[in-house]
């Protein structure tokens, strides 16, 4: 609680007294004499003096003018500062708001089922190996029997297949054409390997998705799509990768028969160094196979799921920029924003730099004029 | 409805005075505080230095330092006398520190062009015997009689002069009076 500030009322009945005698109210003896002892000015210096003032000093005034401006905003430098960098704040934070909606990637929604078999690698690594169902009606077969099943005299090129599609919506409809993608890809037996999907009221709204599709299902797929909406574009493409494969699966033949062959010496060999001889040939053997068997699975899995890659685009979005067509008032007010976006940005980041160093300055001020007041003090006390 | 109500009976003439617009923070009227303070400035800035010839300087740098900032003065944070004794303390602050690097001020002469002129023995004497106890203040507690006895300064003005309450001022200035009075009894 703050002390009341009371006078001493014996204290303030003596200065009053002294009061009234300095208005010549009252005698008081010394009050006159002290008087009596007041320094009069000399007239000399008094007319120089009254000179100098008429003259403003030289102009003295006007040359401090700026300096006396910033004397003044100084004092409310801290509000001002403060102020700003919550406008500053402010503005990004509406205009951030304002510019779109949140991405989302993946989304429990969109994001592969374990019923699908979608796993964290396949959504991390979009090349991984797709998990193979008997829906996606691939059986597994082990490699060994691959030149019988596989790749049987006469059977079908492997060719492996990509396509890519882009579909426009109007921004509003963007999470149901969302939807019918993951739909139109579980219907075909294939897997979502990643997507991404922003919401937003403005043009920014959008998805992509990579998707993995059985390649014989691969034009069922594209057709499914291409009805979810406006299709802008449709790329495909394909790469016979037959000689490959064949390559590969001879390489593991002849390795699967070396290791036959070893086997069968390994069971006649009577001596200890012939043992250890045809063991470390053996342990070659299945390192060959080993990566004869995964080349194999790899081409199978590119040949077998044809990668389909599908963006779904807001109607109007990019058409003032990359898509062409013209430059609306809807574009340029979007453009505005992200230019103030940028400003207000690198303003913060000024303001974070500036502001710091702001207040250490006026820390070091405070306390200079602090140490000047002390010091003209120091001279009364120790004079 | 309520009838108009006549406030006024028997009013013949009316006159119309243009009532002056008032401001927040009023300007600073610089000619007319130099004028109304110059010489208590002076008187101020000699009595606290003792040195009529270092006060004229001071006096000087005191004006025109206000002069600079008169566009910085806050009608809000005290009265423009207040505003320019500080700065006048302040220039005298100055001058002492200065002084006190050169020599020590106790050992100033005291400045004999600063008495006024004697025209009675008695008055001479006691004259006299003030002085000398003005002279064995302390710089503080003269500082507080030239700001009461040469300056004018009301309690209030002198709070502000020195940046304390205005109580504190008084029984400040209470102190000091007693001394310069037990220093004017003391002295032979």
């Amino acid at each position: 609680m703050r002390r009341r500030d009371v006078m001493d009322p014996e204290v303030e009945r003596e200065l009053a007294a002294l009061d009234a005698a300095l208005a010549g109210e009252t005698v008081d003896e010394l009050v006159r004499a002290v008087r009596a002892q007041r320094p009069e000015i000399r007239q000399e210096f008094a007319r120089e003096l009254d000179a100098r003032v008429e003259a403003g000093f030289g102009g003295a005034g006007r040359g401090r003018r700026r300096l006396s401006v910033v004397r003044v905003s100084r004092r409310t430098l801290m509000p001002a500062l403060g102020a700003a960098a919550s406008l500053l704040a402010a503005l990004v934070v509406v205009a951030s708001l304002s510019s779109g909606g949140e991405e989302m990637q993946p989304s429990p929604q969109n994001a592969p089922s374990p019923a699908r078999g979608g796993t964290a690698e396949s959504l991390a690594e979009p090349s991984a190996k797709p998990p193979v169902t008997p829906e996606a009606g691939d059986r597994v077969v082990p490699e060994e029997t691959l030149s019988a099943t596989g790749v049987a005299p006469g059977a079908a090129r492997r060719v492996e297949r990509q396509a890519s599609l882009v579909l426009t919506a109007p921004a509003g409809e963007v999470p149901e054409v969302s939807d019918g993608v993951i739909r139109a890809t579980d219907e075909v037996g294939g897997i979502v390997a990643s997507s991404s999907v922003s919401t937003g009221d403005d043009g920014r709204a959008g998805a992509s998705f990579q998707l993995r599709v059985p390649t014989r299902r691969l034009d069922d797929a594209l057709a499914r799509l291409s009805k979810l909406g406006h299709v802008r574009s449709r790329t495909q493409s394909s790469q016979d990768v037959t000689g490959t494969f064949v390559s590969a699966r001879e390489r593991l033949d002849e390795s699967l028969a070396e290791r036959k062959g070893l086997l069968r010496q390994l069971a006649a060999a009577d001596t200890r160094n012939e043992t250890a001889s045809i063991r470390e040939r053996l342990r070659i053997v299945r390192a060959e196979i080993s990566s004869a068997r995964a080349s194999l699975r790899r081409l199978r899995i590119r040949t077998d799921y044809s990668v389909v890659g599908v963006n779904v685009v807001a109607e109007g979005e990019g058409d003032g920029g990359a898509g062409g067509g013209n430059w609306t008032p809807r574009d340029a007010v979007r453009d505005a924003v992200r230019v103030l976006e940028v400003f207000a940005g690198a303003a913060v980041v000024s303001l974070a730099v500036l502001l710091p160093l702001g207040l250490l300055g006026l820390a070091a001020a405070a306390g200079a004029r602090q140490a000047r007041r002390r010091g003209r003090e120091r001279a009364l006390s120790t004079g | 409805m309520n009838p108009r109500v006549r406030r006024s009976v028997g009013v013949t003439e009316t006159l119309a005075v243009a009532v002056p617009a008032q401001s927040a923070s009023p300007a600073l009227d610089f000619d007319a505080l130099y004028r109304d303070s110059r010489d208590d400035v002076f008187a101020y800035v000699a009595g606290l230095l003792r040195d009529r010839s270092a006060a004229e300087d001071v006096c000087a740098a005191a004006f025109e330092r206000a002069y600079r900032r008169r566009r910085s003065f806050d009608a809000r944070r005290g009265e423009p006398r207040a505003w320019l004794f500080g700065i006048a303390r302040n220039a005298a602050l100055d001058e002492l520190r200065r002084r006190r690097r050169r020599a020590s001020l106790a050992g100033d002469v005291p400045d004999v062009d600063a008495v006024g002129a004697e025209d009675a023995v008695e008055g001479a004497l006691r004259r006299g015997v003030v002085r000398a106890a003005l002279a064995g203040l302390e710089p503080r507690d003269r500082d507080l009689v030239a700001l009461k006895f040469f300056a004018g300064l009301s309690n209030r003005e002198i709070a502000r002069v020195l940046g304390v309450s205005e109580s504190n001022a008084g029984t400040m200035l209470h102190r000091a009076v007693q001394r310069l009075r037990r220093a004017c009894d003391a002295t032979p």
